[in-house]
């Protein structure tokens, strides 16, 4: 359970954020929902936008009509009626019976909505959950949690029958996690450099160790651990422990499966090599592919295999699973990035709504601001959306300029419609000190 | 466009008569090689139904597009093709063109001229 409490207060950490659990998707009734669209609005962007604003799970994709199917909860219907870009809403099936669904919690859901207690479908129940004013979950059965005034947690323990793995954390004043001390085995210190915010080196009582990032800001070492990402940032391999696991994602950024050099007996493979170990037809065109790779699945918490919706096409799964087709990015400025943010699209329309074909690159991304304001002419560049090539709808052409690449050595490329963009593919480019002194007094 | 140049724009109908229409909104369009670069929205027309456009006025919007996305509106006026695309816009156009300028915080948003506009011509050039 240490190394759980270790995980979870190293995720913290790296995350900045007070403790949020896993959502798994709401059941309820399913609507059949019509949405008013608009010029430049990509359909699918729209209704997924609409499942996670309203907490429900698409059911069918949009149609022509901007219509599709969603399973959403009492409450997330009866907002989602009211929603001004919803034309028609009718309910296919009646809603399931009350407690039906095991929901985990965040702080962040209502009361309502957290759960009770975990007996779903596990043989073994930790007992029922309790939560303080805020929200946070204070205890599970008999373990329990303490949070400081900003919500974070400082003390986690387990109590059965007696208190054990008592785990304490403290912070500095920004708010980044500094110790980890567990009752009876010493304190882990981390220490953070004053110049980046990052992690410098990290000791576990006994070890000391220097902690490193990539260019990119991921965290590649640590106490002998490595960890390597793809040009996305997804974490594609980690050594730790002897053990080298080679983790599997869809396009759509879902891991599928961990492949452990410890347990499989294929061994550590590339995504490329995977293959399903059973087909099962689910819509035309699509086929659910059933791995079996080992432990460590995600996807249904199986122990013995995962699944995942992926295109029949071997050569399209291919480029789904490997993500080597390359990327395209965007450089863009603050204001543009919060608009992609919000509306799931890098948009293909200036600030007065007139179109105008939106320039892109396929180059390796920098995560340097004035690498980029350099290489593509550009000015005052401070985020970057970096996405596959094969979600730009249609393709690429050329810029309207006809320069397939700037003076400064980068490539470019134009699209006259929306790129559908995740929020966590947007990311803030490293800017100068110079320009980080100027924003201080802008 | 050059920096001297200026564009009087009068409003006709399908006839091609002037049409004193005031509050309009009209778009300009500039082009490289033939391909579209970029656009701005311009106006209102005056209670005659006329518009004049000067360079400093568009330069002025690009360098407010440029602040946002520095990338799609590098291009300087004077680089684009030497002719421009006025236009007015439907309807449609005007309605998405508010609920970006929603999205974009801008809380400017085109004027909503369109319901009379269908009468006018609906392109001008020079």
């Amino acid at each position: 359970m240490s190394r759980r409490m270790l995980a979870l207060a190293m995720l913290l950490f790296l995350c900045g954020t007070a403790p949020l659990f896993a959502q798994p998707a709401a059941g309820g009734a399913t609507w059949r929902v019509t949405i008013v669209l608009y010029l430049g609005d990509d359909p699918a962007a729209v209704a997924k936008r609409f499942a996670a604003m309203y907490r429900g799970t698409l059911e069918t994709p949009v149609d022509g009509n901007g219509s599709f199917t969603i399973s959403l909860s009492e409450s997330g219907a009866g907002l989602m009626r009211r929603d001004p870009v919803v034309a028609a809403m009718d309910t296919l099936s009646p809603a399931a019976p009350a407690g039906a669904n095991a929901v985990s919690a965040t702080a962040a859901l209502p009361a309502s909505q957290r759960p009770v207690g975990t007996n779903a479908t596990t043989g073994w129940t930790l007992g029922p959950y309790q939560y303080d004013g805020s929200g946070n979950i204070r205890k599970v059965g008999s373990d329990f949690y303490v949070y400081d005034k900003p919500g974070r947690i400082v003390v986690s323990a387990d109590a059965q029958p007696s208190v054990v793995h008592e785990q304490t954390y403290t912070y500095d004043p920004y708010g980044n996690l500094r110790t980890i001390h567990t009752a009876g085995r010493g304190t882990a210190t981390l220490n953070i450099s004053g110049i980046t915010n990052r992690l410098s080196s990290a000791s576990d009582g006994a070890t000391s160790a220097p902690v490193s990032y990539d260019g990119a800001g991921n965290f590649v070492s640590y106490l002998g651990a490595t960890y390597e990402y793809d040009a996305l940032n997804v974490m594609r391999k980690s050594v730790a422990g002897g053990v080298t696991r080679s983790y599997v994602y869809t396009a759509n950024d879902e891991r599928i499966g961990t492949i452990r050099s410890d347990l499989g007996k294929r061994g550590p493979r590339q995504a490329a090599e995977l293959e399903p170990v059973r087909v099962r037809n689910e819509q035309p065109g699509q086929v659910q592919l059933l791995f079996e790779l080992g432990t460590d699945f995600l996807t249904d918490g199986s122990p013995s295999g995962s699944s995942a919706d992926l295109p029949e096409d071997p050569a399209q799964r291919a480029a789904y699973l490997q993500r080597s087709g390359g990327t395209v990015t965007r450089y863009m400025t603050e204001g543009e990035a919060r608009i992609a943010r919000e509306t799931g699209n890098i948009p293909n329309v200036g600030r007065d709504g007139k179109l105008r074909p939106t320039h892109v690159t396929t180059d390796k991304p920098t995560n340097n601001a004035t690498t980029a304001q350099k290489r593509y002419e550009i000015d005052k560049p401070t985020q970057r959306a970096t996405v596959p090539t094969d979600r730009v709808p249609g393709g690429l052409g050329p810029t309207p300029d006809g320069r397939p690449t700037t003076s400064g050595g980068g490539s470019q490329a134009a699209t006259n419609r929306p790129i559908p963009v995740r929020p966590s593919e947007i990311r803030s480019l490293d800017q100068s000190v110079w320009r980080k002194i100027v924003s201080w007094f802008l | 466009m050059k920096p001297d140049d200026a564009f009087k724009l009068q409003l006709v109908d399908n006839d091609g008569d002037p049409l004193a229409l005031a509050g309009a909104s009209v778009s300009i369009d500039f082009f490289m090689h033939g391909n579209h670069r970029y656009g701005f929205r311009l106006g209102p027309t005056d209670h005659a139904g006329q518009l004049t456009v000067r360079y400093d006025d568009v330069e002025t919007k690009r360098l407010a597009s440029l602040e946002v996305q520095p990338w799609d509106y590098k291009t300087r006026l004077e680089e684009c093709d030497s002719y421009v695309v006025f236009s007015v816009p439907s309807q449609e156009e005007l309605d998405a063109a508010v609920k970006v300028a929603t999205s974009f915080n801008l809380g400017i948003v085109p004027l909503n001229g369109g319901h009379a506009l269908v009468i006018a011509s609906s392109r001008v050039n020079r």
